[in-house]
C-alpha cells in the first residue's frame, strides 16, 4: 500500500517513513504543504498522513483542496491540536481519522491499516480467497494452512491483489501502489514478483493469480 | 477607617447627640430662667399687694392686713413671710409665721424690687424680695402743711419648693425627650446608612460572585449612584484587563504544551520505530542521535521559557558596559550570511563601526541577533533589508527594516506575545515564536525599548535607549 506522509518535522517524518517502510508500505514524504498537495494530486496514494501545521500551506487547506477529488486518498490527520473543535473542523474538512500527538506508532499503524481496509471496503483484517488467507495486521499469508515465506515486496503485491480480488489489476497500478515516487521499479519487477508468488503458492495455488494478456493480473474469480 | 457604616453611624449619632444635648441644655436654662422670673414677678406682685393696704393718715401709718385674704403668711406648714419696717429700721409689721423673728436683708432696699435667694427662717430654701415703698396718704392735701410721706421697706419671702419641682420635672422631660430623639435619630441613621450603602453591598456581592475562570464582560449592577459609577466602571475596566492577561496566560500555556507535544511526539516515534527492529544497530545509533538533537531543541525552548519567567520575576541581573553596535551588527550579519544568500536578500548595513552604546553585551547580542534573524527569515525572497543607527545627544536608536507585505498595523501589538504567528500554518519548526517576546522582556529590564512600526508594506523594528524609545513611541 502506498502512503504519503506530509510532516515538517524531519525526525518524525523520517521515523515514520522508516517504520512504515519496514511494515511493507511504499512511503513518500513531503516537508511542506505545497509539495504535499502536489504529490497527493499526482499519485494514487491509499493513505495520506497529514500534519495540520505546515509551512506554505496548512494541512486544513490541503484537506479542503482534496475534498472534491473522487480518487483522493483516505486522510489520517496527525496533529498536536487536541481540542474538540479542532478535531471536528478537521473531520468536516475531509479527514477520515484523527490522531493527536504524541501517539504510539502501533496505534498509527493500526489506524492506517483500518483506513486501507475502508478504502477497499474490507471489514475483516483477514482476507480469504479460497485456500489463501492473508492477515493484513500480522503481515502473514497462508495457503492451505501453510505459512508462506514472503518478502515484504512479495507480501505487498499479494495483499494488493487480494484487496482488489475479482478485479483486473494492471501492472502500472501495482507499481503505483507498491513503489514510492523515488523508487522506480525495473520494467519486469512486477512480472518477476508475480512469478515468485506463483512458485511459493505451489501447484495448488498456481492458478490463483491469473494473467489476462494485455490487461493485467486477476486474483480469484472475476466479478461479473 | 474600619467601616464606612460604623464611621457614618458614629459620626451621625455623635453629632446628633451633641446638637440635641446643646438644644436640651439651652431649653432647660431658658425655661428655668423664665420660671424664676415668673416666680420673682409673683413675689413683686405680693409687695405691691402690701402697698395697697398701707395708708398714712397725718403722721400715722396704718397697715390693714387681713390674714383671711392671705392665709399663707399665717399657716404653720410651709408658710410665706413678710416684714415691714420703716426706713429708719423700726418694725411696722411682720407675718405671724415669723413668730417674732427678723428677716435678714443682705441688700440695701431701693424703690425697685431686689431679689435674692436664701434660707427661710424655717430652714427651707426660699426666695426673697425687698422694696422701699412710699406710703399712700389717705387724705392728701396739697400744701406746705402736708407731712412728708413715710417710706417703708417691705420684705416678702416664700419657699421655692414648687419652682424646684417644676425645674426638676422640666429637666427629666428634657432628658427623656433628648434620649428618645437620639434613639430615633440612631434608628433613622442606621436605616439611611444601610440604604445608602446598599449599592456598595451590591458591588461587593457582584465582585464576590465573579468566577475567575469565566470573567464577565461587565458587572451587572443595575442603577448605581453617581459616586459609585466610576468605581464600577473602573472595576469593569480592571476585569477586562485581568481577562486579557488571563487569556494571554492561558494561550501561552496552551502554546507551550503544544510546542512541547511536537518534540515529545518526535521522541516517541523515533524511539518506538528504532525499537521495532532490534537488529538494526546503525538505525538505533541514528535514532539516538536524533533523540539527542530533539532533547537539545527542547532544552533550548525550556531555557527560553525559564528566562522569560525569571525576567518576569525580576530574578535576572544585567551588566552595563560600552558595546560597539556597529561591530555587533557586522558580526551577526556575517554569521547569517548563508541564510541571506540562500534567500537572495540584499542587506544594506549603514551602522558604522565604533557606534558604541551602554548596555549588557549579552542582551544586546540576543536582541540584535533576533531582529536580524527575523528580518532575514520573514522578508520576501530577493528583497532588501536595511539597518541604520541614529544618535541625537544622549539618545540613540538602531532601526532594522524589511518588506512585510502581509503584516498589518493591527498585528504589531501581538508581535511581542509568546508563540504569536501571523500564519497559524507553521512557518518553521525551529522557530518557536518566543524570540521577540524574550527580546522585548530583555530590553525592558535592561533600560531600553523595542518598538515596531509598519508603513507601506515596510516593517521597522527599532531598538533604542529609554529616552529614544519614549520619543519613538510618542512620535
Amino acid at each position: 500500500m502506498r502512503v504519503l506522509i506530509v510532516e515538517d518535522s524531519e525526525p518524525l517524518r523520517e521515523s515514520l517513513r522508516l517504520g512504515l517502510t519496514r511494515e511493507g508500505f511504499a512511503v513518500d514524504v513531503a516537508d511542506d504543504g505545497e509539495v504535499g498537495l502536489s504529490q497527493a494530486r499526482n499519485n494514487p496514494y491509499d493513505v495520506l498522513v497529514l500534519d495540520l501545521m505546515l509551512p506554505r500551506l496548512s494541512g486544513m487547506e490541503i484537506l479542503e483542496r482534496l475534498r472534491d477529488r473522487h480518487d483522493r486518498p483516505h486522510v489520517l490527520v496527525l496533529t498536536a491540536r487536541d481540542q474538540l473543535h479542532d478535531r471536528v473542523r478537521g473531520l468536516n474538512a475531509g479527514a477520515d481519522d484523527y490522531l493527536v500527538k504524541p501517539f504510539a506508532f502501533e496505534e498509527l499503524l493500526a489506524r492506517i491499516h483500518a483506513l486501507v481496509r475502508r478504502r477497499y471496503q474490507e471489514q475483516s483484517p483477514v482476507l480469504n480467497i479460497g485456500d489463501l488467507s492473508i492477515d493484513v495486521v500480522g503481515h502473514t499469508a497462508t495457503f492451505g494452512g501453510n505459512l508462506l515465506d514472503l518478502t515484504a515486496r512479495e507480501y505487498s503485491v499479494l495483499e494488493y491483489l487480494a484487496l482488489r480480488r475479482g478485479q483486473i489489476t494492471t501492472r502500472e497500478e501495482i507499481e503505483d501502489h507498491i513503489y514510492g515516487v523515488h523508487k522506480l521499479p525495473s520494467s519486469n519487477a512486477v512480472d518477476s514478483t508475480i512469478c515468485v508468488l506463483r512458485a511459493k503458492l505451489g501447484p495448488g495455488g498456481r492458478d490463483l493469480i491469473r494473467t489476462r494478456r494485455g490487461q493485467g493480473y486477476l486474483l480469484g474469480e472475476a466479478r461479473a | 477607617m474600619k467601616s464606612i457604616r460604623t464611621y457614618l453611624l458614629s459620626r451621625l449619632l455623635g453629632g446628633s447627640a451633641l446638637v440635641l444635648a446643646g438644644a436640651a441644655i439651652s431649653v432647660y436654662f431658658v425655661v428655668t430662667r423664665s420660671l424664676e422670673k415668673q416666680f420673682d414677678r409673683n413675689l413683686s406682685d405680693r409687695v405691691l399687694g402690701f402697698a395697697s393696704v398701707l395708708f398714712q393718715v397725718e403722721d400715722h401709718v396704718e397697715f390693714e392686713f387681713s390674714g383671711q385674704l392671705m392665709p399663707e403668711y399665717e399657716r404653720t406648714t410651709a408658710p410665706s413671710y413678710f416684714e415691714l419696717r420703716f426706713e429708719d429700721g423700726r418694725l411696722l409689721e411682720r407675718s405671724e409665721s415669723l413668730a417674732e423673728k427678723d428677716l435678714d436683708v443682705p441688700v440695701a432696699p431701693t424703690s425697685g424690687p431686689r431679689h435674692w435667694s436664701a434660707a427661710l427662717p424655717d430652714g427651707r430654701p426660699g426666695r426673697f424680695v425687698a422694696e422701699l415703698l412710699e406710703v399712700h396718704h389717705v387724705y392728701p392735701e396739697e400744701g406746705p402743711k402736708r407731712p412728708r410721706a413715710a417710706r417703708v421697706v417691705v420684705v416678702v419671702a416664700r419657699g421655692i419648693e414648687e419652682l424646684v419641682a417644676a425645674q426638676r420635672a422640666l429637666l427629666a422631660n428634657v432628658v427623656v425627650v433628648s434620649l428618645l430623639l437620639v434613639l430615633g435619630i440612631g434608628f433613622l441613621s442606621w436605616r439611611v446608612v444601610k440604604q445608602g450603602l446598599e449599592p456598595a453591598n451590591r458591588l461587593a456581592a457582584a465582585l464576590d460572585s465573579v468566577n475567575v475562570d469565566r470573567l464577565p464582560k461587565r458587572l451587572n449592577l443595575g442603577p448605581l449612584p453617581s459616586e459609585l459609577r466610576p468605581v464600577a466602571d473602573k472595576t469593569d475596566a480592571l476585569i477586562a484587563r485581568v481577562d486579557t492577561a488571563l487569556e494571554r496566560e492561558r494561550r501561552t500555556s496552551a502554546d507551550i504544551a503544544h510546542e512541547l507535544r511536537n518534540p515529545i511526539s518526535e521522541l516517541l516515534t523515533v524511539s518506538e520505530v528504532a525499537l521495532r527492529d532490534r537488529n538494526d544497530a546503525a538505525g538505533a545509533r541514528h535514532a539516538l542521535g536524533t533523540v539527542r538533537d530533539i532533547a537539545w531543541r527542547m532544552g533550548g525552548l525550556v531555557s527560553t521559557l525559564l528566562k522569560l519567567a525569571r525576567l518576569d520575576m525580576g530574578a535576572e541581573t544585567f551588566d552595563r558596559e560600552s558595546v560597539d553596535l556597529g561591530s555587533l551588527v557586522c558580526e551577526l550579519s556575517r554569521s547569517l550570511g548563508a541564510v541571506q544568500q540562500e534567500r537572495g536578500l540584499r542587506f544594506d548595513n549603514r551602522v558604522a563601526s565604533g557606534e558604541a552604546v551602554e548596555g549588557d553585551p549579552e542582551i544586546l547580542r540576543i536582541v540584535v541577533s533576533n531582529l536580524l534573524n527575523n528580518a532575514l527569515y520573514y522578508a520576501p525572497r530577493y528583497s532588501a533589508i536595511a539597518c541604520r543607527f541614529e544618535r541625537t545627544g544622549a539618545d540613540w536608536k538602531l532601526v532594522l527594516e524589511n518588506d512585510a507585505a502581509e503584516l498589518t498595523p493591527e498585528d504589531l501589538r501581538f508581535l511581542s506575545e509568546p508563540f504569536w504567528r501571523k500564519d497559524r500554518a507553521r512557518v518553521d519548526r525551529n522557530r518557536s515564536g518566543l524570540g521577540l517576546a524574550l527580546s522585548c522582556a530583555l530590553v525592558e529590564k535592561n533600560g531600553m525599548g523595542l518598538s515596531f512600526a509598519i508603513s507601506n508594506g515596510r516593517f521597522e523594528a527599532t531598538l533604542a535607549n529609554r529616552n529614544g524609545a519614549s520619543k519613538q513611541s510618542s512620535s
